[in-house]
């Protein structure tokens, strides 16, 4: 029997060696694409930075321009969406999802600063949403639901809204800067115009800015 | 991580593992291997049951009679097995050939008609031939060569569906296909425990020692296939040898089909289990093995699939609710949703590992065409074939299990299984 074995043990032997080799390396891979998506945040949060910093320029020469804002805008929504499956695939816990995370609240902020001064300086009338969205356990889905449909409300009145989400969770100072000024407690939830509200349908933003 | 991701992983391990086995041994197979034979020298009997087989008996009849093989080395048994219809006369008319014999019997199954074919055989060589399955005229010397060597028992030929028609018949050639590359692979390591019983040759000690077919056996040839195995012969597999049947036309007739034959395996492996292990090479140690923990896990995991799904589905629509959903936005496509697409698939080994498994289908398909000398147009049936069968098969499955489970009697005489008898 041990004759009869003796090929294919040594095939078996083969097969194990590549089977390991192509089960690795498609992890490798997959990782090495997520680590790309990384770099890709990486570069996209330093183009939205240099808006940042351009706009402040222009609203310094008291040039009131719009559309770079929502430029701006656009790429941080790609931003929070590509963090979203950076953070699926190296977890909420890892270091360069954290840091990534900070930065991109930290332009968030900066450019719903600017947002209010265009709104000042320039009669602009961005209505700016603020939403404390949370990762844990069963409040994950309630901040997609909410958060898809805030989305949603943004892409039907881009003129309209400006809508900066932060993860509630997130031990950043500015995060907890954010949240005492507007006695956040629980997440999900969204302030607009000052109210703090659970959006369980489109028509309750509508309602409130009209 | 998702327990069903860890499942999935498991599977797709077991799948790589089991497909790098395969491959080398297709591939140490015909590297060793001489050049093609072919041998008309041993006398062989054609068994052809038949049940309600008005429609198909005379091509099937035409077919057996069309195989280049000397006339006088060549018997056709037909066994009318208690037909309502106009069986039995048609196949009569064919008796003028000296080589055709046609007989009729009382009703009592497959098992039994190919029972009182034997009886009759004359042939060293036996081959059992569904009424409704032609052979190509080259295959029978091809087949007939492999039982050179004393050891080798049972003949499987290639099986394939012709011109399929049906959307289940499209997928079913596919099925058919990857089956062609396995058997050969199997072969290649004497692993094969399913023989078609649309047509494989056996040699007839084995049954004179052994015993015949087992009657009330909802799947007799997968019996015995299991039975040679399990006395350590060898069933060989002659891939250029190409046959072709009709699939059903039906789901339900499809269901039916299937539900007999995975019934039908697992009682006789449960019945064969001391083949699993090192006693009998690659086909205890890995072969079964592999195939019971694949079609476990793909089961289960394609139902969780499916309840996932509904669950997502049934989400999205609250959201779309929420959002008072317009249609006329939902087809904006843009750079974006291709550049996420990219990073959602790429970035999850799970979507690579299917991926992975479609190119490893499709290099089956391809080895098999070639064998078969099969020259239509099946990228249709691929894409079909990707699409829909891993639910089908869970599916089956699912219904085999639950019948086994609880218990409820099968046989042949069951519908479809009654025209393919």
């Amino acid at each position: 029997m041990r004759e009869r074995n003796k090929p294919f043990l040594f095939r078996l032997a083969m097969a194990f060696i590549l089977a390991n080799a192509l089960f690795l390396s498609i992890f490798v891979f997959a990782y090495g694409i997520s680590y790309l998506n990384y770099q890709e945040i990486k570069s996209t949060n330093s183009i939205i930075s240099n808006y940042i910093d351009d706009f402040n320029l222009y609203l310094d020469e008291s040039i009131c321009v719009g559309s770079r804002l929502n430029e701006a805008s656009e790429k941080l929504d790609i931003v929070g969406s590509k963090l979203d499956l950076l953070e699926d695939r190296f977890g909420k816990h890892d270091n360069r999802v954290l840091e990534q995370k900070k930065l991109y609240s930290d332009l968030e902020h900066k450019h719903m600063l600017i947002v209010n001064e265009f709104n000042e300086k320039c009669k602009g009338g961005f209505n700016i949403l603020l939403f404390f969205y949370s990762n844990e356990g069963k409040l994950e889905e309630e901040s997609k639901n909410m958060g898809f449909i805030l989305g949603t409300y943004k892409k039907q009145n881009p003129e309209k809204a400006m809508i900066y989400s932060f993860d509630a969770n997130l031990d950043y100072f500015l995060i907890n800067e954010l949240k005492e000024k507007n006695e956040i407690k629980n997440a999900p939830i969204a302030v607009i115009k000052g109210n703090k509200i659970y959006i369980r349908n489109i028509n309750e933003i509508e309602g409130i800015i009209g | 991580m998702d327990y069903y991701l860890i499942f999935a992983y498991i599977l797709a391990y077991i799948g790589i593992l089991a497909s790098c086995f395969y491959i080398i041994n297709i591939f140490f197979y015909y590297k060793k291997k001489a050049k093609e034979e072919e041998d008309c020298s041993k006398r062989v009997s054609i068994m052809i049951p038949a049940f309600n087989e008005e429609n198909g008996i005379a091509s099937t009849i035409k077919s057996a009679l069309n195989l280049d093989y000397p006339k006088n080395l060549l018997e056709i048994i037909v066994v009318d097995d208690g037909s309502k219809d106009r069986t039995y006369e048609i196949a009569k008319r064919f008796e003028k050939d000296k080589r055709v014999k046609v007989y009729k019997k009382l009703n009592g199954g497959k098992a039994s008609a190919l029972n009182f074919a034997l009886k009759k055989a004359r042939g060293e060589i036996v081959v059992s031939m569904d009424a409704d399955t032609f052979a190509k005229p080259d295959s029978l010397k091809k087949m007939v060569a492999y039982f050179k060597d004393n050891r080798v028992m049972c003949v499987a030929p290639s099986m394939g569906v012709y011109k399929p028609k049906s959307i289940w018949g499209r997928i079913l050639q596919i099925e058919y296909y990857m089956g062609v590359f396995l058997r050969k692979s199997f072969a290649s390591m004497n692993a094969i425990h399913v023989t078609p019983g649309a047509f494989s040759a056996y040699r007839r000690r084995f049954f004179e020692k052994y015993g015949t077919y087992e009657v009330g056996n909802i799947t007799e040839d997968l019996e015995v296939a299991l039975r040679i195995q399990s006395h350590y012969y060898i069933i060989e597999n002659a891939e250029k040898a190409s046959i072709y049947t009709s699939s059903p036309d039906s789901f339900k007739e499809l269901l039916y089909q299937r539900r007999r034959w995975y019934i039908g395996l697992m009682k006789n492996l449960w019945r064969y289990r001391r083949l699993f292990g090192f006693k009998h090479g690659p086909l205890g140690y890995l072969v079964l093995p592999v195939a019971v923990s694949t079609i476990a896990l793909s089961v289960f995991l394609t139902f969780y699939m499916i309840v996932r799904l509904l669950d997502e589905l049934r989400t999205e629509l609250i959201s779309l609710n929420s959002i008072n959903f317009r249609f006329d936005s939902f087809f904006e496509i843009n750079s974006f949703l291709f550049e996420r697409l990219f990073y959602t698939i790429l970035s999850k080994p799970i979507f690579i590992f299917a991926f992975l498994f479609v190119i490893l289908v499709g290099f089956y398909v391809y080895f098999s065409k070639k064998q078969m000398l099969y020259k239509e147009n099946i990228r249709l049936n691929f894409i079909l074939f990707v699409v829909f069968y891993s639910f089908l098969f869970a599916f089956w499955w699912a219904v085999s299990i639950l019948y086994v489970i609880f218990n409820r009697k099968i046989s042949w005489r069951t519908r479809y299984d009654e025209r393919t008898q």
